[in-house]
Formats: structure tokens, sequence, C-alpha cells
């Protein structure tokens, strides 16, 4: 094998551009015609590579990785006491559709508590720790007393993520309003302070796409009650289109119409404002489904009228198309606040048209805001592009 | 082996050798991968480019010019390198454990695992590609480096065509006639190559 490669991959290259197998050997003939060895290695080469099948399609990485002995699948079940990076484990919290949190505690570089949630298995991103931290970097920009805050992020070895956050010892929001009684206009401020939360993430180009109770605590501040939002789109699907993780396992009480059928082009800042009209009808009527369904009745120490007008802004929330609904989770808030003050409120009027001008003119303005909300799928889907 | 976010530090701050780096890098890739094929990512083909390579490109060396490498090429063509020792080490020991363990061996300048995989027909030993092609790429990374590095990014750390061709700066038709080129090319030594240990095998 003394030739020249140069030579010899310059005639095997042109070769086999050629497809008529005899117009090919003239070819390697013609242009080895002053080395005949030449052209035996080209014809050789040209031989080997056609019965292709199996050689080298597989990288080298990938078939030994195979072969390296599984991971001790103690990993799929973490234990209080393992540490992970520099945060040990101190107890389950709970378990839900897309991963278990921990209570946790920081070791250094000062020592705190924290909820750790580490997501399933199957849950898996091909990204690193550092592709999730940049990704989470927005999110751990978000600073309202309403979200909880991102304080770090990772992920396993085995490739599961992981976040940490503020732990917040509270309950859930229907937990919270059952317990400890509350008015419906106490409910409605919680839902408000809410909404404040959700707006906050919408206007720096975050969607939740997972609002439901049991992602809302409610601690108690200096004796007033405090919603927090946490878990703030944390689904770590990089590959796969947006799974709710209601979607796996869970209830899809609170999921839009466009998230439940996979329509992902069509989800945006509004989907976020249905689940938040159907929290609003759990807390305030007694079940997500409350407005939805004509058969469930709930009293409510509220006249009549008033009913009324909280049934249409969930139904307005809630509305299925969603251009039908508030264009956004300040508008929701907005009227949920004229209903507090005793305002009239825009969503007993059934269309755009009927809305009053200047009623009109905010929802057109809000809705434009919209339209410039990035969701987390496509900030992920143009940082991978 | 420490936590590669400390061992990032450490490379950042001059502290520790790339090597130990690139090292760590190469068991973090394999474990990684290997955790995604049991969970039936699609198999085949390479997976996305080695993700974890890339976090500590930009970390080590476009933010702090570690000075380790002169670029990002140099940087993953070191990382083929040691992935590559990587695998040649696993796949020697499985073949080891395959095809003798227990018994007294020879030297293994005389007679290393993987010839004594080929002496036992094992043809779908799926170490027996990785170890010849290995050998055959020895014979030919000095005849054509270029497409020897190809092979090294491509076959052997995993990163995709479209990748090694960027990183080779040449464009993607190119990188691909190359590789077709090499894998032919190393199709018939690894042909070679076998018949060589046939030949020479004790009857």
């Amino acid at each position: 094998m003394n030739n020249t490669m140069p030579q010899l991959r310059a005639v095997y290259l042109q070769a086999i551009d050629i497809a008529e197998p005899e117009h090919r050997c003239r070819f390697v003939d013609t242009c080895c015609s002053h080395d005949p060895e030449l052209g035996r290695h080209v014809k050789q080469l040209l031989e080997c590579g056609d019965e292709d099948a199996g050689f080298m399609t597989v990288s080298a990485v990938l078939q030994t990785a195979l072969l390296m002995p599984p991971e001790q699948s103690a990993a799929e079940t973490l234990q209080p006491g393992t540490v992970i990076e520099r945060y040990q484990l101190l107890r389950k919290l709970g378990s839900g559709g897309m991963g278990t949190v921990f209570l946790a505690k920081q070791l250094q570089p000062v020592k705190r508590l924290v909820a750790l949630k580490v997501l399933r298995s199957d849950m898996l991103t091909t990204g690193t720790a550092a592709q999730i931290a940049a990704e989470s970097q927005t999110l751990a920009d978000l600073k309202h007393p309403g979200i909880v805050s991102l304080l770090d992020a990772g992920c396993l070895p085995d490739g599961r993520p992981w976040f940490v956050m503020d732990y917040i010892a509270g309950l859930s929001l229907t937990a919270y309003c059952r317990e400890q009684q509350l008015t419906p206009e106490e409910r409605l401020k919680l839902i408000v302070a809410l909404c404040n939360a959700v707006g906050h993430a919408h206007i720096r180009g975050i969607i939740h796409l997972d609002l439901k109770p049991s992602n809302v605590l409610v601690e108690q501040v200096d004796g007033r009650p405090v919603s927090r939002l946490i878990d703030f789109g944390i689904r770590r699907d990089l590959h796969a289109p947006c799974q709710p993780s209601a979607l796996i396992g869970g209830t899809p009480d609170y999921m839009s119409p466009e998230q439940a059928s996979g329509c992902s082009d069509q989800i945006d800042a509004r989907s976020d404002v249905f689940s938040l009209g159907r929290i609003l009808a759990e807390v305030v009527f007694g079940s997500p489904l409350a407005v939805a369904s004509t058969t469930h009745t709930e009293s409510l120490p509220l006249p009549g009228p008033r009913c009324r007008e909280l049934r249409c802004i969930v139904r307005r929330a809630t509305a299925e198309p969603a251009g039908d609904r508030y264009a956004s989770a300040a508008e929701l808030r907005d009227d949920l606040q004229r209903f507090l003050n005793r305002q009239p409120i825009i969503a007993t009027f059934r269309s755009a048209i009927e809305t009053p001008f200047r009623c009109q003119h905010f929802a057109k303005r809000t809705a434009a805001a919209t339209k410039q909300l990035v969701s987390l799928t496509d900030m992920r889907k143009s940082a991978e592009s | 082996m420490p936590a590669l976010t400390e061992l990032l530090h450490k490379v950042e701050s001059g502290d520790t050798l790339a090597e130990e780096l690139l090292l760590q890098l190469a068991y973090d890739e394999l474990r990684r991968i290997a955790a995604l094929r049991m969970r039936g990512e699609p198999s085949g083909q390479t997976l996305q480019p080695t993700a974890l390579v890339h976090e500590a490109w930009i970390r080590v060396v476009a933010t702090r010019h570690g000075g380790a490498f002169r670029d990002r090429r140099a940087f993953f063509a070191a990382f083929a390198g040691t992935m590559r020792r990587v695998l040649i080490d696993i796949s020697r020991r499985k073949a080891a454990e395959r095809h003798g363990g227990g018994i007294v061996h020879q030297s293994l300048a005389d007679d290393p695992p993987e010839h004594a995989a080929l002496r036992h027909n094992a043809a779908s030993d799926p170490t027996a590609e990785v170890l010849l092609v290995h050998e055959a790429l020895e014979r030919f990374e000095a005849r054509d480096p270029l497409a020897a590095e190809l092979v090294k990014l491509h076959y052997f750390s995993g990163l995709s065509l479209a990748e090694v061709s960027e990183l080779l700066q040449m464009s993607r038709a190119s990188a691909f006639r190359c590789w077709r080129f090499a894998r032919a090319w190393l199709k018939l030594e690894v042909e070679r190559i076998l018949a060589e240990h046939r030949d020479t095998a004790t009857p």
C-alpha cells in the first residue's frame, strides 16, 4: 500500500459518483493507467464500500456504552441522605406527575433548607447541567414575591435533571382556603395575587403551562396569606413536544384545550389564563369544572347576581377558543379587581363587539403584548437550532 | 472522581491537568449515553453531538481561555483522543473477559485480547469492530491525518458529521465524502488484519 493517499482518495471519490459498474471500472483503469497498483487498490475500496452493511454505522462510543454495567438503579429511587452536589436530601415532600420533591439541606456556601425536585427518569434530557442552568437562567431571573425562586439546577449522572427552589412550608391553595375557611372575597384576593405572579412571568416571556392548586402554596407572612407559585416551567422534554405533566398520570382538569390536544403552536399565555380560570372556579365554587358543567351547582355566601358575575369571569377565562378568553393574566386580574370593587366587569359582554370601547382598547393592547411572548419550549427550540 | 463542575473550576483556575477533565468528560458522556440507551432512545446513528463536551468547551476555553487548548477543534480532538483510549480500554477488558478470563495468558504484546477475540471467530462480538477499527486507524493516521481526525471525531466521539464538518471547516458534502472514503479504507484494512490473524493463528 505505497500509493499516495491523495491520489487514492481523489480517484475513489470520483469513481463512486459513477453509477454504472462497467463505466466505473473503465474510469479507474484510465485514471490509473500509469499505476496499475493504484487502480487495484481503488477497485478493492469500491468493492469494499459497496457491501457496506453495518460496518461503522454505530459510533464506538454508543457501542461501548452498552457494554458498561448498568448504573445501579438505586439511582431510580433517591434516598434521604444522598448528596447531590451541595445539597443533602432530608426527606421526600411529595411526588407528582413530573418527579419527586425532596426537602433538602444546602451544605455550602450557606446552610439552609431548600426544596429539591428531581424529574422522572423518562424525562431525561440529552442536555447537560450547564444547558439546564443556562435555560433556567430566565426562570432564575424571575423575582416576584408570588413566585418561588429558582436557586440552582443541574442533572444527575444518569441524565435526570434536578432543580432547587425556596422551600415553602405552606399548604396548597385549595387546602389553605378550606382550612382557614376563607370568605369568597379573601379567596379572590389570593387569585388576584396569583394572577399578578403569572402576569409577571408572562411579561418576561415565560408561560407556566402547569398551573394547578398544588402548584400554588400559601404561607402566612405577618399574619397575612401569601401565595407562592412553584414549579415554574420545569418541564424538560427537550425533544418531545411540550408534554404537560397532567398527561402523565395526572388530572387534565386544569389544562387548556390546546395543550390537551397537543397543538403546541397554539399554546401561549392564554393557556395559562385557562388554567387560572379553572383554579378560580375551584377556589370559589368548589370544583375546577364547576362552571363548565351545568349539573354542578354550588351555593356560595354571595348574592345571586354576584355569583352570576363570577361565573361570567370563569367562563371568559376558560373559553374553548383562546381568542374568547382574557388575553392575559393581567386582564383576568383586572376583571377580578373590578368585581371586588363592585365595578362593571368586562366578562359580561359576550363578544368583543359588545364590549365598550375603552375595554376593547385595553384588551387589544394586551393581546398585542401577548403575541410577543415566547414560551419556554420555543426558547429551547431556538437554542437548539 | 470529583464532580465535573468542580473539575471545570479547577481547570479554569489552572489547578488541574486538562487530561483529568477530559477523562471525566469521557466517562460522564459514556454513562449518559448508556442511561439514554437503556431507556430506549432510537438506536443506530450517533445521538446528538456530545452536549457535555460542548459545555466543557464553552466553560473552559471559550470564556476563560484555559490555555490548554488553542481552539475548539483542538479541544474536541483532545477529547476524541481521550475517549478513544477509554473505549479501547473498556473493549479490551470486555474482550479479555469473554475469551479467556482466568486462564494464563502470554504477555500482552504477544497476544492482545482483540486478537484472541478474532481467533475465536467472534464476528458478532461487539468489542471486535471497535478494536479492529482502532488498529486499522493507527495505520491510517499517518497517511491521511485529516480523514483520520474526522473518523476520530465522528466514530469515536460520536459527533455528527454535520458537527464534524463545522469543526474541521469543511462543507458537509466534503465531510460526508471523506467519511465514505475513510470507512472504505478502514474496512479494507480491517479485512487485511483479520486475514493476517487467520494466517498467523496457531492451528
